[in-house]
């Protein structure tokens, strides 16, 4: 269950339904069955509201969002060159600013291929600099608008047009990378906990500078599972402790949704095998490829409770010396 | 154009010693005021900018727009902005300078070997002493070109006067303008012909 | 942690102080080239400017990021991490219905290629000061015009500055043909690395509020390219089918658009000419060419120095004129027609070359303009690359050779290669 306080305020996706911003993101969009963007890109919108432009470099969302004359985007959307994503949310941003615009929200909405790779840099740029962005990084965990080519985001062992025999490299620690850049707040989301997504994204909108969101959008035809397993498929990645949902305010961490569950030593995770079978893409993680990968996942969580730790013994000192000093 | 009188100059100096900035302030002095010239152009010569090492810049003034961009290869006028370039290098510094043109040196010797020209107008001033009698200095570097400008003024009076010298070095400046001015002044007064 | 806080996020704070309109009075001013073109960018009012460094440009976009710091001028400025985001950024910052400035060179122009691509296909008025460079290898960081020209294919509207007067009043006449509403085009207005960009010239600047009635108000309520506008909300840029689709029609109308340029051009030539009093021909500009029997055009300082090439031609008795070609886009066809109808040979000087086919990249859009109008030579003249000196008596001696080629019939299907080395 997420954090966040169980008040009457709380919503619901009945409550959501009813909210009064109208659907922002439309049916009839151009998506495959299942697809996850689609999901995350529609409770993002109802996070941000109508008062929201939205930039997305190439990737899937600038086909999905519908071939002319028709948009699936209620909501001012460009399209925009590969590399671009960040780049031009900061130029957008200065653009409505300079017309006395301060409160649009400004998503750059951009795939693994345009932030792990392509667009690093531009989003390197835009975090350094503090602009006023919401970067939500939907990670489909390969380049799949142009079928399937493995990104700095694909899993080790994961199968790709460019990795046949599955990839030989570990996916990037995006989140290091970004938190490296001092932001006041970043998270991971999965598709499959879209109110998780939107509280998140509520909370970020209150914070200074880039705003980041790490999510996991897994993609049937890329990842090879029946589209109506979308959203299991994701609470797998979360459940088997593959994808950690997570928040980083003001440097805090702080665990939620499933993963909140799963921080004590002798949580029990769901076995690794229930999510590397559950898609195609992963039918060669076996013996050494599927040891690496729990080893992997091992490290991380072992990363994840160190750092809770030692924040809360840091919490726990400063507390203990402001008591003396009382 | 061509009927016009067009003033072309080359500065030698050492690196440090404001080579650059003294073509700039010519131009904008040239430029200045009811004498001002219409056409003024300053030219960098951007080589190896390592302290010591020897600097050049050019400039073009005339009355009219000067409509020429290539290097200055005959120049009219040479500035020798450091002082031992005329004793070690004379060819190097008076090369291309056309018959009759001027010569403004940095020194205070009375008499000058022009590398045996006889044609030349050789303007004399010491700078260095001007700006050593005023502790004129830019860190630890003495700031020569605000007297070569002064002594340019007086050995070149069709070309710039020295008050339209002062206005630029009041605009270059701001809270050191009156020392530069000084300098420039003294410079003035000092330079004469050999 | 530490709170990060960019430049936008500081003005937005300081929002009640910063000063909306400031005046600039007239001023006559030695500056270098580079400066110029700040000054231009000011006396705009340009809105947002995004700026990467990059010799010979970086001391424009540095003088523009002092006055935004200082709060002199009133601005956006981001400081991106290359070209490919500088340009990003205005695309962004110009369809939010800002008006948009920068400055590149060289290595820097080719890095922007594709978003440069993009501001003119979605017909945005973005003005972009290319300081012209050599493009490497080998590094060459001095006047070079195959930087600009590479561009020229890109939809962009492209001007060649000769003289730092030029610069400044081709930068103010950039904003108002680009937002006009019959052109929404970008303009690259382009000068020369270190022959231009560093040296001091004169350039007198007006009052501001001339600038202020010379140059369309940008709309409060934006443009109607102006697509990040939530109480409109519309999207940009969408998949195109090949048959359903009207990509065809979009990119046709770019080339119209640069159709109905040339006039709005010269009107805006001549509205500069009433309201400032400088002189400048609209796309081309004849020099002593009444009685001439052949012209050199050339574009840039080459343009400039030419006038004073044909002032000593003259002089011994050579009936030489000079065009200064200020637009190669759009291309002065009618203009280079008559050109051809009045004279036996037309020498074009630039600093660049058009690999594969026949000299220069001009000189190729000359040929192709005038084929079939009447008997005219087309002499491509490749001078001055990488900065290379051109002397006027190296530009008097072409001058004298294109007018004996007229004379005699020589020299047909061949290139003058100026101050090459063998």
């Amino acid at each position: 269950m997420p954090e966040s306080t169980k008040t009457k305020t709380r919503p619901t996706p009945r409550s959501l339904a009813k909210e009064a911003y109208k659907e922002l993101w439309l049916k009839g969009n151009g998506t495959c069955p299942g697809c996850s963007l689609s999901l995350s890109l529609r409770w993002a919108l109802k996070a941000l509201g109508p008062n929201t432009c939205v930039v997305a470099p190439a990737s899937c969302t600038n086909v999905v969002v519908g071939l002319y004359p028709t948009s699936a985007c209620g909501v001012p959307f460009t399209n925009m060159a590969f590399a671009a994503g960040a780049s031009a949310g900061s130029g957008i941003k200065a653009g409505l600013r300079a017309r006395g615009q301060h409160d649009t929200n400004v998503l750059v909405w951009v795939g693994d291929g345009g932030t792990f790779d392509i667009g690093i840099q531009a989003l390197s740029g835009a975090a350094e600099r503090g602009d006023d962005l919401i970067y939500v990084c939907y990670d489909n965990e390969a380049y799949m608008n142009t079928g399937t080519q493995r990104s700095g985001g694909t899993p080790f062992g994961a199968i790709t047009t460019t990795t046949p025999a599955g990839k030989k490299e570990h996916k990037k620690d995006l989140m290091a990378i970004v938190a490296g850049h001092h932001l006041d707040y970043l998270a991971t989301a999965c598709s499959s906990y879209p109110l998780d997504l939107y509280e998140k994204l509520r909370k970020a909108r209150t914070h200074r500078g880039l705003k980041f969101v790490h999510l996991l959008a897994p993609c049937p035809p890329g990842w090879r599972f029946q589209p109506r397993y979308a959203p299991k498929v994701g609470k797998l990645a979360v459940q088997t402790g593959m994808w950690i949902l997570y928040e980083i305010e003001h440097g805090r961490m702080r665990l939620t949704g499933p993963s909140k569950r799963l921080a004590s030593p002798d949580a029990q995770m769901k076995p690794l095998s229930e999510y590397l079978e559950s898609q195609g893409r992963f039918r060669l993680a076996t013996g050494a490829i599927y040891d690496e990968l729990e080893r992997w996942v091992r490290q991380n969580w072992q990363a994840v409770r160190d750092r809770l730790a030692s924040e809360a013994a840091h919490a726990a000192e400063t507390t203990d010396s402001a008591a003396q000093e009382d | 154009m061509s009927s016009e009188r067009l003033w072309e100059i080359r500065w030698h100096g050492r690196g440090g010693q404001g080579t650059v900035t003294a073509a700039k302030l010519l131009c904008v002095a040239a430029y200045q005021g009811a004498r001002g010239m219409k056409g003024v152009q300053a030219i960098p010569f951007i080589g190896a900018e390592r302290r010591g090492s020897p600097v050049k810049a050019f400039n073009r003034i005339s009355a009219e727009p000067v409509r020429i961009w290539s290097a200055v290869r005959q120049p009219n006028v040479v500035v020798l902005i450091d002082p031992l370039a005329i004793v070690r290098s004379p060819e190097v510094v008076l090369d291309g300078l056309k018959p009759g043109g001027r010569v403004v040196v940095n020194t205070n010797l009375t008499s000058l070997d022009v590398n045996g020209r006889t044609d030349l107008q050789v303007w004399a001033v010491d700078a260095t002493g001007v700006s050593l009698e005023l502790d004129l200095r830019a860190g630890a570097d003495l700031v020569l070109n605000s007297p070569m400008l002064g002594a340019l003024a007086r050995a070149v009076p069709e070309m710039v006067g020295l008050d339209q010298v002062k206005g630029a070095l009041t605009e270059e400046f701001g809270r050191r303008a009156e020392l530069n001015c000084r300098a420039a002044e003294l410079a003035y007064e000092r330079c004469r012909q050999l | 942690m530490t709170q990060v806080r960019s430049q936008t996020d500081r003005l937005a704070d300081d929002g009640d102080t910063v000063p909306d309109r400031p005046i600039l009075a007239a001023a006559a001013r030695a500056v270098s080239g580079n400066h110029t073109a700040a000054w231009a960018a000011r006396y705009a009012r340009v809105q947002v400017i995004s700026a990467y460094p990059i010799t010979p440009q970086t001391t424009i976009v540095e003088q523009l990021g002092e006055w935004a710091d200082s709060g002199e001028m009133p601005v956006e400025y981001i400081r991106v991490e290359s070209e490919h985001s500088v340009m990003s950024a205005l695309v962004g910052a110009s369809l939010a219905g800002a008006r948009t400035f920068t400055a590149t060179s060289g290595q820097g122009l080719l890095y922007m290629a594709e978003p440069l691509h993009w501001a003119a296909a979605a017909r945005l008025p973005i003005v972009n000061v290319c300081v012209g460079r050599g493009i490497g290898p080998p590094w060459n960081i001095w006047a070079d015009h195959h930087d600009s020209l590479s561009m020229r294919d890109s939809g962009w509207m492209i001007c060649y500055a000769a003289t730092h007067q030029e610069i400044f009043d081709s930068i103010l006449m950039a904003f108002r043909v680009c937002e006009d509403p019959r052109v929404f085009l970008p303009m690259m207005i382009c000068h020369e690395g270190f022959t231009q960009s560093h040296t001091i010239g004169p350039v007198e600047m007006p009052d501001q509020r001339l600038v202020d009635d010379y140059l369309p108000v940008v709309p409060p309520e934006g443009w109607p390219h102006t697509f990040m506008d939530p109480s409109r909300p519309t999207s940009h840029g969408l998949l195109n089918m090949p048959d359903d689709g009207f990509f065809y029609e979009i990119r046709a109308n770019i080339a119209r658009a640069h159709d109905r340029a040339r006039p709005v051009i010269a009107e805006a030539v001549e509205e500069f000419e009433r309201t400032f009093g400088q002189t400048y021909g609209g796309l081309v500009h004849e020099y002593r060419t009444d009685d001439a029997e052949a012209v050199l055009i050339a574009i840039g300082t080459l343009a400039d120095q030419a006038r004073a090439c044909v002032d000593v031609c003259r002089d011994r008795g050579l009936p030489i004129g000079s065009v200064k070609m200020r637009f190669v886009r759009p291309f002065p066809v009618d203009e280079m027609r008559d050109l051809a109808r009045r004279f036996k040979v037309l020498g074009v000087m630039e600093r660049d070359i058009d690999f594969g086919i026949r000299g220069g990249i001009v000189a190729g859009d000359v040929r192709s303009a005038i084929q079939g109008q009447g008997d005219a030579k087309v002499i491509p003249v490749v001078a001055g690359l990488g900065g290379r000196d051109v002397s006027l008596d190296e530009q008097v001696a072409v001058a004298e050779t294109i007018l004996n080629a007229g004379r005699t019939g020589e020299l047909d299907d061949q290139v003058i290669w100026l101050g090459m080395k063998e």
